[in-house]
């Protein structure tokens, strides 16, 4: 299998992976370690996608490593494991919607508001942009949009969007991660991407 | 067939998962049809945007993993040991130092929790962007907190803390072992409703650091390129022969064209153009070039803020 630059930046392979599923499985710590590293930054953006707030998503991902961590025993080798922990990412995030629900509280993205942070530096769910041109700050004001609009959606239409416009997942992996077939993920990522565009054009 | 039901074509058609005949069928209407092409153009433009969209900088997530991972119920350090040889040893793990600074954490973090076990379901709300488990948190009774240190083995000793701790309800009590967490060296700055700690969460990894250093250029994210003219179309671009060579390639519009630029760097195309008159090395800012493909043009590119002069790229 080819390097995949959306799931692997570090520029590895799926047999790399496999072979550190192995290591790990056999009790190598670090081995779960490099896992870890290689796939947070992939577990983290669907999180933060899913839920629109930093500190929930930080959270959520790392339960999903500690999840994938006890549940590695039983994890097969010929699957892919970004694949794998994407789907853990997107239950997790479920269950963390319905407990926020239960308590009656809506995870409120203020995109537009400085989260601080326990070191009182200052960040926002979406990248800063960083100082320079004006057109930089002017993409960063349409990437609030777009998160702002993609948080309003139905979870089915966010998942569909998310999956496959933000991760760049294909038809197939999506309809293994959500569990339908691929008939449905085509309907309903046509659904979904009619629903964000209905929604940007009203926030124009 | 009406456009509507054409329409409904378009977000498969993008992602090149329409039958051959189904795409020559839309195709053969967009051609005939000015609303159908504004529309699917409208619908290219927005996914072209968000696939362009920066990846979020992660966080380290490793040090949170392991603290949670540490932060056991009694039974569960009992039921892995009973199961699974695949348990990792966490002596094994590279950051051995961490482990000792994690014990210590996690030995006054129980403390806290047994502090405002009284308040703990009321407070549950603010305390909840807190709690850093919910999965294990509502897996074990809320009248108490245990851990242990079946995952360190044995290293309780070094630390200080005792070997094993049981339920509250078995009616050994905390104070013993809650001297050993007052004593401590670990200062909680926070107040005691919350169970966060003054250890340094969120380190970043070198690596993230030097991916935000990358970033000082336009988006370097890899944007897949269609390598067949059918799915090229689709995407809004230009499928063409280039350049001397005669190669063949997906002409895409770039979604930062004339955007202001001083640096090959800042542009989707890596052209920054400036108006042809421009002489070389005078300091110039210009603009980043419509398409992606610039072999076989001339262009006048500014970079480092200077033009290089209109030269023609074979």
């Amino acid at each position: 299998m080819g390097a995949d630059p959306v799931s692997y930046p570090a520029g590895g392979t799926a047999g790399d992976d496999a072979a550190l599923v192995a290591r790990a499985q056999g009790g190598d710590g670090a081995a779960f370690d490099l896992l870890v590293r290689r796939h947070q930054q992939i577990v983290f953006a669907v999180a933060l996608r899913m839920l629109g707030d930093r500190d929930e998503a930080e959270d959520v991902a790392q339960d999903v490593f500690v999840r994938a961590y006890r549940a590695i025993g039983s994890f097969r080798r010929e699957a892919k494991v970004s694949t794998w922990l994407v789907s853990i990412a997107m239950n997790l995030c479920r269950n963390r919607r319905r407990w926020w629900a239960r308590r009656k509280r809506v995870i409120v993205a203020s995109l537009d508001e400085p989260v601080e942070t326990e070191k009182g530096a200052v960040e926002h769910a979406v990248a800063d942009p960083a100082p320079g041109p004006r057109h930089q700050a002017e993409s960063a004001e349409r990437e609030r949009h777009i998160m702002a609009a993609l948080l309003q959606l139905s979870e089915v239409d966010r998942t569909m969007i998310v999956l496959r416009d933000l991760q760049g997942h294909s038809y197939e992996e999506i309809a293994e991660i959500a569990g339908c077939q691929l008939g449905t993920v085509k309907s309903r990522l046509s659904r979904a991407r009619v629903q964000l565009r209905a929604l940007l054009d009203g926030m124009l | 067939m009406d456009c509507q039901t054409y329409q409904r074509w378009f977000s498969p058609y993008i992602d090149g998962a329409l039958s051959a005949e189904e795409r020559s069928q839309l195709e053969a209407h967009l051609a005939t049809c000015p609303r159908c092409q504004t529309e699917l153009v409208s619908l290219q433009r927005m996914l072209g945007t968000l696939k362009m969209m920066e990846q979020p900088h992660a966080p380290d997530l490793l040090p949170g993993v392991r603290r949670k991972l540490a932060r056991q119920p009694w039974w569960r350090g009992v039921l892995e040991r009973m199961t699974g040889p695949w348990r990792l040893p966490w002596h094994s793990f590279a950051l051995a130092g961490t482990a000792a600074v994690a014990l210590v954490a996690v030995g006054v973090s129980v403390y806290l929790q047994r502090g405002v076990q009284g308040g703990m379901k009321s407070n549950a709300d603010s305390m909840g962007q807190s709690f850093t488990n919910r999965e294990d948190w509502q897996s074990r009774s809320d009248s108490h907190t245990v851990v242990t240190n079946d995952a360190f083995q044995g290293r309780g000793d070094e630390s200080g803390f005792p070997a094993a701790e049981e339920p509250a309800g078995a009616g050994k009590s905390f104070g013993g072992n809650l001297g050993h967490a007052e004593k401590s060296e670990v200062r909680v700055s926070s107040p005691p409703t919350e169970v966060t700690i003054a250890i340094p969460q969120r380190q970043e990894s070198k690596e993230a650091e030097l991916d935000s250093d990358g970033s000082v250029l336009a988006k370097d994210k890899e944007r897949q390129v269609p390598n067949d003219s059918a799915s090229c179309k689709a995407q809004g671009g230009v499928w063409g022969t280039f350049g001397l060579a005669q190669v063949q390639l997906c002409n895409m519009p770039t979604s930062d064209a004339d955007k202001e630029c001083t640096d090959a760097g800042q542009c989707e195309s890596r052209a920054c153009v400036a108006p042809a008159e421009t002489a070389p090395g005078q300091p110039a800012t210009g603009r980043c070039h419509g398409w992606t493909v610039t072999v076989g043009t001339c262009l006048n590119r500014v970079i480092g803020g200077q033009a290089t002069g209109t030269l023609c790229e074979d």
